[in-house]
């Protein structure tokens, strides 16, 4: 009996042992996977052009990496525009832009930093992006589609450019070009290694965005099956647009006139004959209003609950419900017109105009809040990147430079877009003295027309004026050779790139 | 404080069965099985033997009983324990060795020859150098050990006003520095062992509960103002010990965790005799101290009309501070610091039952406990049931279970600025406490006087009667008063820790033992702003809530072998283990609040958006085989090796396997003949030196999937998008850290005195740190423009000395008291290429780390040089809140 017993112990012990050996030899079948997981919330880069739905998600990829915050999402606009005198900082809150405005930028700024930082990484997105196609990661769509695709990668990429050297760059009429521009990165990233890349010069980064717009005015589609798409996506129209912008800053105003003449008729009515029929919208208000996809937008940044602006313009300027904010149209009143040196108390900006009515006065403080974008959290009216009244004040502007009169043809623009605004009023060539007061009236038109739109500090910029002191806050002006006139290359570029050089 | 700890004495052995047999049924069914059936055979086939029954009693030296003491016959299952007079029967056959031992005395063997009664004393044990340490996958004599190795006792810390076990350890052990926060409850401290051992990973030790390794990535906060540490999921009145592995010898069997140095918690379990029953409770007080005395309102007044002067602007009709009047015509003098602060009361109940019977052994708790902090509505309560149960159903079998179960809250209004978890807790915040206690000025109320609340359209503190002569729109940030009467931002947690083990001796000299436990922990974050609050002004109102799951589970296997030839003793022990840990985080936020009456996310509201859902996916995997070897010679000499091979998912593709090793060796010098015949042997009596040297690694805080370049959604005005998010390395390894310790323990006087010197350095390479790359560059990242890297060297070392003594050891009264001293050097010896010096924080804090000097310094201003600059550039840092002081000067401060 005691032999039997022993033997029944053994023999649960060695079933106990086995049972243990083979959920051994179970869990290590498994091991690999577990070793190896995939992520479900991520694309690894394998699969990331399997499909052309997944690239073409990669595509709006691209235009969402330039609504990002610190871009057009929209701090860059908001800087651009409150370092120029048009606003009044009501905080001076440096987290909301207060050293900007204060024309105190420095290397470690955070402004300055996160700006830098977050137009380069869409650079090199499109890089990566680019890099991929041409690998093969375009087998899997038509060529033509391919091409529709690079080009609006290419788009982005010049205009980011672009946008880098309006601040992190002297104007190109400082030295013709020569002065240093920015480090040209053309190719992806995506891995360690030596990024050490010194500075091209201005006339060559600008050589590049043109390169890149050319590229894309030959490639983009001519237009999208949605007003929607027309507006979001670029489209040929959208890349002679911005190169109306782009030669301007470069005070090329005969390549101003020739892309522009592209969009414009030679008479009116003003509407672009090919691709998508871009033309001033009638109402001035209706522009900044859902669906925010009329003609005149060609193109914007558009925004939903679920992808709205990380600093939104209607956050920035609209004022809070306690000083004339409605429970729809409020913001955090961050930055008002500013009414002594800012084009609000310009005798030119008259009260009948329509584009006055996208203003208000606090009920409280009785500062002038700008109201072009009016929507209350979550702030997801659309920023507004290139508009047609754009297009036709560029051109206006060039062809007065370039005939050096008070041009017909160009005063006609500047009607169209003063006239829009002023129903029933234009302005005669007989009323300006000389062909600088006419531009100067263009300037200052363009000022009404665009501000909060981020166009004032490009203006500055390539006309070489001085930005405005803000006396409200004893700030004062800053001269085209001031070292704060444009913003220093942040630290950390210094730091790490070994061929950088600060400005 | 409180505390009453006294054995039940009602409790009898019929409660307990009752309730055992209640849980046995419940839980335990399984066990109860071979319980019966095997004992009663295996009773069976010894009793041929000619049985005598006896009884004796178990005095101390001072003729006192002695219960619980244990009654084995050597060799035989034959067992019983003293009751509380010292008593015991026991039926044995004639001629046994009786083996009796007892917690805290030296175990003797006895020969019986006859049933007449057995009288026996024991002798209590050396205690500080015959306690048994955990050393990881096992237990050894404090003796033993190679390792450097602090233990302490559980009740050490049980009745400390904390939230969590770690947060108690400061300063009781050499060489573990522990950081408690700024009054915030449930932070997790600042936790390191032996310094700071990485720069871009966890510093925080491996926290292996029960041989469970649990979560402990120190902070889980979360989107929420109240803190959390995932280690409040164990209450600390449940634990019995606590053992801190420091050097290599102790921490390598952890292999790729153990860098950092490991945490051993065993949680408490019966012990030999009558069912106890025990109560332990605690009440306490909490104040902020030392607060920075402010200026009162007149001071105010003078001194920022000074700086108004100073800036040029002042104007004595449209620009100057002034004071305000109340309803009642006094002025207005507000001490911010009493709508901030609060005086805390906590207090803390635990009730536990334990007890063993010769073949199991159980304990069991319930506790609660409820917290107020010093911020206002910042509070913890945590309710616990623990239960342990260990039965040896035969001679070779074991089997236990351990089921602990933590509901935890805690909760807050506003953010209290104790930094540690990025925006929600930053001090820069518009609504951090801290900072709003300082900065709001004295000269204006949180009402105004007409018993509305004093608010700015941006829901900051408004003017009062300064309104029309001072060119500035506030004269604070949030009126705090608006919201800790209104909003809410809580979490709670729902953790299970669990076990459950099988053990089997084939054999009289090996041990399989099989543990297969759970760490799941599911975490509900809930905020709410009301619109009429700064935190909630801009959206109209918002509530979220985020969920997140996590759950791990452990699966050891080990064989040990244990083999004496004489005087030599041998040990073999081999392992394997693995760990899964899957997880997710799911949120919603919705905004635009459609009746002030709704204050949860189900209530009515416009908006709804995602909510901290981007890829909140945890899955990692880590595969081990270990194998540890220990030897002695007589108890004199002690070798030890460990062996570890490790492989992590989360790591690169073409590293993601690593071997670990650990040696060491010890001598008991006191063993030896010409120590204890001289006469300084006759004051030494125990003096052991030991070394040890290993290789170990450190993986914590690495990212899942950060190692593949991945490509994360993303939206483009509604359109689905994809975009390129993070920057992998398929080379990541490691950061392996080689490690070596020499140290002597030591006893005076017959152990009246015990103390421990050590020398100890910790050399780093292969540092994991995200390399910063030129901006430029744009690769995409967490943190942008870096990549995960092995690079880099770094160094601890350092000097550890402890003494303790018992100056007063009577029956009644003791008094022990225990003295340490660590010295620490950290220096960085090498950085990436091209990197000069790493400047990492947040607007909270900024360090820098270069080579040749200590990680994290601060660099601070040159205040005597620049005073007018100062000013500029700390009105920048008060007013900005994403502003720093832009100036680096080389005055380094440490």
């Amino acid at each position: 009996m005691a032999n039997n017993n022993l033997r029944k112990m053994k023999s649960s012990k060695s079933i106990i042992l086995c049972a243990t050996g083979l959920t051994l030899l179970f869990s290590s079948c498994k091991k690999e996977e577990w070793l190896n997981p995939q992520p479900k919330t991520l694309i690894t880069d394998v699969t990331a052009f399997s499909t052309p739905e997944r690239i073409l998600s990669q595509v709006n990829g691209l235009y969402a990496s330039m609504k990002t915050t610190s871009y057009l999402g929209s701090w860059y606009t908001i800087i651009s525009d409150v370092r120029t005198g048009e606003f009044h900082c009501s905080n001076m809150n440096a987290a909301t832009g207060s050293t900007m405005y204060s024309m105190l930028p420095q290397t470690t700024t955070t402004d300055v930093n996160d700006i830098w930082v977050a137009l380069y990484a869409s650079i090199n997105k499109i890089n990566v992006f680019l890099d991929n196609m041409d690998n093969g990661g375009d087998a899997v769509l038509d060529a033509a589609v391919a091409n529709n695709y690079r080009a609006e990668a290419r788009l982005i990429r010049g205009m980011t450019y672009y946008y880098l050297l309006q601040f992190y760059a002297r104007p190109y009429w400082d030295g013709n070009g020569s002065k240093p521009g920015l480090p040209l990165r053309l190719t992806g990233n995506t891995g360690p290694g030596n990024y050490d890349l010194a500075r091209s010069s201005v006339a060559d980064t600008y050589k590049q965005v043109l390169a890149d717009l050319d590229f894309a005015e030959q490639n983009l589609p001519s237009n999208y099956s949605s007003a929607f798409l027309n507006t979001t996506r670029a489209h040929k129209n959208s890349a002679i647009a911005l190169k109306t912008r782009v030669y301007l800053s470069m005070r090329d105003y005969a390549k101003v006139v020739t892309e522009a003449n592209k969009l414009v008729p030679a008479t009116a009515p003003f509407i672009a004959s090919s691709g998508v029929g871009n033309k001033l919208e009638a109402n001035f208000a209706d522009i900044f209003k859902s669906p925010y996809s009329s003609n005149e937008s060609i193109f914007s940044m558009p925004f939903t609950n679920n992808d709205a602006p990380g600093s939104a313009l209607s956050r920035y300027y609209l004022p809070g419900t306690g000083d004339g904010g409605t429970a729809t149209s409020n913001g955090a009143g961050e930055y008002s017109l500013n009414k002594v040196e800012g084009i609000y108390s310009s005798p030119l900006w008259v009260d009948s105009d329509a584009r006055k009515s996208l203003t208000k006065i606090g009920t409280k403080t009785g500062k002038a809040w700008l109201t072009k974008f009016n929507q209350a959290s979550p702030y997801i009216d659309y920023a507004p990147v290139i508009r047609y009244s754009e297009v036709l004040l560029n051109l206006s502007e060039a062809l007065a430079r370039t005939t050096n009169t008070v041009d017909a043809r160009s005063l006609a623009f500047l009607n169209a877009v003063y006239g829009r605004s002023n129903q029933g009023s234009s302005l005669s060539a007989s009323s300006f003295a000389n062909v600088n007061a006419y531009l100067n009236r263009i300037i200052e038109e363009r000022r009404i027309e665009f501000v909060g739109e981020g166009i004032r500090n490009g203006d500055i910029m390539r006309l070489g004026l001085t930005i405005p002191a803000k006396s409200q806050h004893a700030i004062a002006a800053v001269p085209t050779d001031d070292p704060a006139y444009i913003l220093p290359i942040p630290s950390n570029e210094l730091i790490l790139n070994n061929l950088m050089e600060n400005n | 404080m409180k505390q009453s700890n006294c054995p039940n004495p009602w409790a009898k052995p019929l409660f307990f069965t009752s309730r055992w047999s209640l849980i046995g049924f419940t839980c335990l069914s399984l066990l109860s099985f071979p319980n019966t059936i095997f004992a009663e055979e295996y009773g069976n086939s010894i009793s041929y033997q000619e049985e005598i029954e006896i009884n004796g009693r178990i005095v101390n030296k001072n003729g006192s009983p002695v219960a619980g003491v244990s009654i084995t016959v050597k060799g035989k299952s034959i067992s019983t324990s003293t009751n509380s007079t010292g008593n015991f029967t026991l039926k044995v056959p004639r001629n046994s060795v009786l083996v009796i031992t007892s917690m805290g005395y030296q175990p003797i063997e006895h020969l019986v020859l006859n049933s007449n009664p057995i009288n026996l004393t024991l002798s209590e044990s050396n205690e500080e150098l015959d306690e048994v340490v955990v050393i990881g996958y096992g237990t050894q004599s404090r003796k033993e050990t190679t390792g450097s190795l602090t233990s302490l006792k559980g009740d050490e810390v049980a009745n400390l006003p904390v939230q969590s076990f770690d947060a108690s350890l400061a300063g009781r052990s050499s060489g573990v520095q522990v950081n408690t926060s700024a009054g915030v409850l449930n932070q997790a401290p600042v936790f390191k062992i032996r310094g700071t051992n990485s720069l871009s990973l966890s510093t925080y030790p491996l926290v292996v509960i029960d041989g469970v390794p649990a979560f402990n990535d120190n902070d889980d906060s979360g989107p929420s103002y109240a803190a959390a540490n995932p280690l409040s999921a164990i209450n600390p009145a449940d634990i019995e010990s606590i053992d801190i592995a420091k050097d290599a010898a102790a921490t390598s069997i952890y292999g790729s965790r153990a860098a950092n140095g490991v945490v051993f918690i065993t949680t408490k379990k019966g012990k030999r005799g009558n069912a106890k029953v025990n109560y332990e409770g605690w009440l306490g007080y909490t104040t902020a101290n030392r607060l920075p005395e402010l200026l009162n309102a007149s001071q105010y007044v003078e001194i920022k009309n000074e700086a108004l002067m100073n800036d040029g602007t002042y104007n004595e009709n449209t620009n100057y501070y002034g004071l305000s009047k109340d309803a009642n015509g006094n002025t207005i003098d507000t001490r911010w610091y009493d709508y901030i602060y609060q005086t805390g009361t906590s207090h803390s109940h635990n009730i536990n039952i334990s007890g063993a019977t010769e073949k199991t052994t159980y304990y069991g708790s319930a506790a609660y406990t409820d917290q107020q902090g010093i911020f206002q509505k910042n509070g913890f309560n945590r309710k616990s049931a623990m239960f342990n149960i260990d039965n040896t159903t035969t001679d070779w079998l074991k089997l236990g279970v351990k089921l602990n179960y933590v509901n935890e809250n805690n909760l807050a209004a506003m953010a209290t600025a104790s930094g540690g978890s990025g925006g929600f807790q930053s001090s820069s915040s518009s609504g951090a406490m801290a900072r709003i206690a300082l900065i709001s000025a004295p000269i204006i109320g949180p009402y105004n006087n007409d018993g509305s609340f004093n608010v700015t359209s941006n829901g900051f503190l408004g003017l009062m009667d300064n309104t029309g002569h001072l060119n500035q729109s506030r004269l604070g940030f949030y009126n705090p008063v608006i919201s800790l009467l209104n909003n809410y931002s809580n979490n709670t947690g729902n953790n299970v820790q669990s076990n459950a083990y099988v053990q089997i001796k084939p054999l009289s000299w090996i041990t399989y033992k099989s543990v297969y436990g759970i760490d799941y922990r599911n975490v509900d974050y809930n905020n709410y702003s009301s619109p009429i609050t700064g935190e909630g002004l801009g959206s109209n109102g918002s509530a979220s809530s985020v969920s997140s799951k996590r759950q791990r589970w452990v699966w050891t296997n080990t064989l040990t072998m244990d083999k004496n030839y004489d005087k030599h003793s041998f040990n073999l022990l081999l392992g394997q283990e693995q760990q899964r840990t899957t997880g997710s985080m799911f949120g919603l936020e919705r905004t635009g609040q459609t009746d002030p009456y709704y204050s949860n996310i189900q209530g009515g509201w416009q908006n709804v958006f995602d909510y901290r859902t981007d890829n909140q996916e945890i899955n990692n995997y880590l595969f081990s085989l270990f194998s540890r070897f220990q030897y002695d010679y007589e108890k004199k000499y002690f070798f030890t090796a460990n062996l570890r091979q490790d492989e992590y998912s989360a790591l690169g593709l073409n590293n993601k396997k690593g071997v670990f090793w650990g040696i060491s060796g010890g001598w008991d010098l006191a063993k030896e003949s010409f120590w204890s015949s001289s006469s300084l042997g006759q004051k030494i009596n125990a003096f052991k030196l030991r070394s040890s040297f290993g290789k170990v690694g450190n993986v914590g805080g690495l990212s899942d999937f950060g190692a593949i370049n991945t490509y994360s959604a993303i939206l483009y005005g509604g359109q689905p998008g994809l975009t390129y998010s993070v920057t992998g390395n398929p080379d990541l390894k490691w950061e392996t850290s080689k490690k070596f310790d020499v140290g002597v323990d030591f006893a005076l006087f017959n152990s009246a005195i015990t103390g421990e010197i050590g020398y100890y350095k910790n050399s780093i390479d292969g540092l994991i740190f995200a390399v910063p790359l030129p901006p430029s560059a744009g690769v995409p990242n967490g943190t942008a423009n870096s990549i995960l890297q092995n690079v880099g060297e770094m160094f601890n070392s350092g000097l550890e000395f402890t003494l303790s003594g018992a100056p007063i050891k009577k029956e009644n009264f003791g008094w022990n008291s225990s003295f340490n001293l660590t010295t620490n050097h950290n220096e960085v010896v090498t950085l990436a290429n091209g990197v000069p010096s790493i400047i990492s924080g947040t607007l909270d804090g900024m360090t820098i780390t270069l080579p040749g000097e200590s990680a994290g310094m601060l660099y601070a201003i040159e205040t005597a040089v620049l005073i007018q600059k100062l000013a500029v550039e700390f009105l920048l840092m008060v007013m900005g809140r994403r502003c720093f002081i832009n100036r680096v000067l080389p005055e380094r401060m440490m």
